[in-house]
């Protein structure tokens, strides 16, 4: 019997420790932001594994500003809700941009950055971004994005829309001449995809500035039940706005100073 | 290419995760799997109706259903609990989340293969068994478990290599294995091809690690049933 | 988990129309991968030295490649070599991301599947096959009517398995643009930022998915049973005809 209860107490004790994983530190509440790191040059890794880009240069220094201790998470988006509703992080960023329909269900502290849609086409494509010129071509896009969203609402019915997990995937297609013009974000694609081949891709025409879509900007989110972390969160975001600091770094991620509003 | 070379040990190292996440889960299985058989062949009228209840619900929920659950909803419920009983919440490893969760659904797939596999042995042989004065117990553990799991083994090395690359959803929860980070360095240097081909050598390493253990078995099991 | 959203229509009309995908998928790969496969287990165990380890690389190389890879490289890769980009091979497969997936599932399926029915060729006992060549049938007569269907019988369950992981593998034609219906669970679920609620949805569709896979095996079973020793109340002529 003695054994057995030895045995058992041992089995507690090994179980306790696989369950807690890591302690928890209660002195000082620590906030846990998360992001996919996969999306250069908001968010990506360098090859030792660091999470490097726009999004963490600007949550880093929005945290030392407003004082709080924050830890960032490298989330793959297909749990980023998942993880915000249960309590493991508190706050997403990672370049989301503002909706209407987001803000109903989070909290969204922002704008921190306000960049165009445009459309990304070879450079040989007589596509100006227009509805004529898209009329019975196909234009590949991320799925649930505000540019499915555009696609969907300004573009129609003549224009087949093909939905990709990730914007290379839907650039790829572009190079294997499935798809005619890709619609990504501008920060995005130029870096990217544009100044990195010149000689095969152009941007196609005007940028979209629509605030049903981008004009918004991009915002954090936080829980509505967080109301005091999203004030401060803003707050943050509205001084590094004055400071000049937001512009410093995107001149040093998208090569020049991005309006914030 | 270039640009995905300093990144080499950065998704390799998503190997360690992989491994000890699809080793964990399969044992898991495997114990499930091999219980529920055992289980079901002492002829308990409780057995059938709730193994067959088992492998009928595990195997249809989604996986990335399964380990929500046991990671967000054991999480959220742990922290009620905590609330109503006052006690401070203890914060559920992803890893045990994803062993639990991967684990308990892919034991209704061993299931199946155990049982198959016991189907194939000809009944002589336990009879035979207790001919001649084995006890029940003895009949399981020296003859029934045993060719149980030589039957099963080509079914396990499938489940197992099934099993090697369900690991990648362990991803969504934070665990980050080769499949998450080759998609990570996909992305952050535009070579997707380079990234999964890094990928691809590291599953095929670990299939031919696989292939050998099982080549092994088989060959050590032919001979014992030869002689 | 938002009961708002769980019995919205615009969630279950996403899913319903990837459910056809779903199935779509599943059957045309299984099928592909059942022939292709059992001709690599019969290769694998009857053929040459040559042969058969040219079905062993064939099996362990695409049972190990991740199949999320495997469609990666031949979707988006494909394309990039220059003689693949024009003739029928462009025009039926590659061009389609659907066709891709076909074929991406088809051939890991048909290395999975080799080896499900490798297992149950090596469970048929000596003396059935025996039996076989003692009543003069050729070694094709033997393999055909007597270690086929009961090795197939035997790894029957290995091949409801093999379809269910099938049915549930298809998310992964996602990468592609090809949305099943766990692949629109998760689009709808990005939309309305809610990664579980549409997963619980799916989960119901996959129940009836996996209770119709479970009723096909067991009609297959029956289909492939021996006939019943002389005496019994047997009516098979069909099976009988086996030993004549």
């Amino acid at each position: 019997m003695t054994i057995w209860r030895k045995r058992l107490q041992a089995a507690a004790i090994l179980l306790g420790c696989i369950i807690a994983g890591t302690p928890v530190s209660a002195q000082q509440q620590k906030y846990v932001v998360g992001m996919d790191a996969a999306y250069p040059p908001f968010v990506s890794v360098n090859s030792d594994g660091q999470m490097i880009g726009f999004e963490i240069d600007f949550m880093n220094a929005l945290c030392a500003e407003i004082k709080i201790q924050c830890e960032i998470q490298n989330v793959p988006y297909d749990g980023i809700f998942a993880a915000l509703e249960a309590g493991k992080i508190d706050v997403i960023a990672g370049g989301n941009n503002i909706t209407d329909e987001r803000k109903q269900k989070y909290l969204m502290p922002g704008p921190y950055l306000r960049g165009p849609l445009a459309f990304i086409v070879p450079v040989s494509s007589t596509i100006d971004g227009s509805k004529e010129s898209l009329k019975g071509k196909t234009v590949g896009t991320v799925g649930g994005s505000v540019q499915e969203k555009y696609m969907r609402e300004q573009i129609g019915r003549e224009t087949t829309v093909k939905l990709y997990d990730s914007m290379d995937a839907a650039v790829l297609d572009l190079d294997a001449g499935r798809v005619d013009a890709v619609l990504s974000e501008e920060l995005q694609a130029l870096p990217g995809y544009i100044q990195a081949k010149p000689d095969t891709y152009k941007l196609a025409g005007k940028s979209i500035y629509d605030p049903a879509y981008m004009g918004q900007g991009k915002g954090l989110m936080v829980r509505k039940t967080d109301a005091s972390l999203a004030e401060n969160l803003q707050k943050g975001i509205d001084a590094m706005i004055a400071n000049g600091k937001l512009a410093e770094f995107s001149k040093k991620w998208f090569g020049k100073a991005v309006p914030a509003r | 290419m270039h640009a995905t070379l300093p990144f080499l040990p950065y998704i390799v190292g998503g190997l360690a995760v992989t491994i000890l996440a699809s080793l964990v889960t399969f044992a898991c299985a495997v114990a499930i799997g091999l219980a529920a058989t055992l289980w079901m062949t002492t002829g308990h009228p409780a057995a059938g109706p709730i193994v067959r209840a088992y492998v009928a619900i595990f195997r249809s929920l989604p996986e990335l259903l399964c380990i929500f659950l046991v990671y967000y909803g054991c999480e959220i419920a742990l922290q009620k609990a905590a609330v109503s009983f006052g006690f401070r919440p203890i914060p559920i490893s992803p890893f045990l989340a994803v062993t639990v969760a991967i684990g308990v659904q892919f034991g209704a797939y061993s299931v199946q293969i155990f049982s198959d596999a016991h189907r194939s042995i000809n009944p002589g042989l336990f009879e035979a068994a207790h001919a001649l004065g084995l006890s029940p117990r003895k009949v399981t553990t020296r003859v029934a478990i045993p060719l149980i799991l030589q039957a099963a083994i080509p079914g396990l090395s499938n489940l197992f290599s099934v099993m090697l690359k369900v690991s990648a959803l362990a991803s969504v929860i934070g665990l980050e294995e080769v499949t998450r980070r080759a998609k990570i360095v996909a992305g952050s240097t535009r070579e997707p091809f380079a990234a999964y081909a890094v990928a691809v050598v590291c599953f095929l390493v670990i299939a031919a690690a696989a292939a050998l253990l099982q080549a092994r078995l088989e060959r050590s099991f032919r001979s014992t049933r030869e002689a | 988990m938002s009961e708002s959203l769980f019995f919205s229509t615009t969630l279950w009309f996403s899913i319903l129309r990837g459910l056809q995908i779903t199935i779509l998928l599943t059957v045309l790969s299984m099928a592909f991968g059942l022939i292709l496969g059992t001709a690599l287990a019969l290769v694998r165990v009857y053929g040459s030295a040559l042969a058969s380890s040219v079905a062993a690389t064939y099996i362990f190389v695409f049972r190990g490649i991740p199949l999320l890879i495997l469609l990666y490289f031949l979707y988006y890769g494909a394309p990039q070599i220059s003689f693949l980009r024009t003739g029928l091979l462009w025009d039926v497969l590659f061009s389609s991301a659907f066709g891709t997936c076909i074929l991406a599932f088809s051939l890991n399926n048909a290395a999975y599947l080799a080896e499900a029915v490798r297992g149950g060729i090596l469970t048929v006992k000596k003396g059935q096959i025996e039996a076989g060549f003692a009543i003069g049938l050729t070694t094709r007569k033997v393999i055909s009517r007597i270690t086929l269907p009961i090795a197939m019988r035997n790894c029957l369950s290995q091949i409801g398995n093999e379809t269910i992981f099938t049915i549930k593998a298809s998310s992964i034609a996602s990468i592609v643009t090809v949305r099943d219906l766990l692949g629109q669970a998760q689009y709808v679920g990005n939309i309305y930022y809610d990664n579980i609620t549409p997963l619980l949805a799916a989960a119901i569709l996959y129940l009836v998915l996996v209770q119709i896979v479970e009723r096909l095996i067991r009609w297959a079973d029956r289909a492939l049973k021996p006939a019943p020793l002389a005496g019994a109340k047997g009516k098979r002529p069909n099976q009988l005809q086996v030993v004549s």
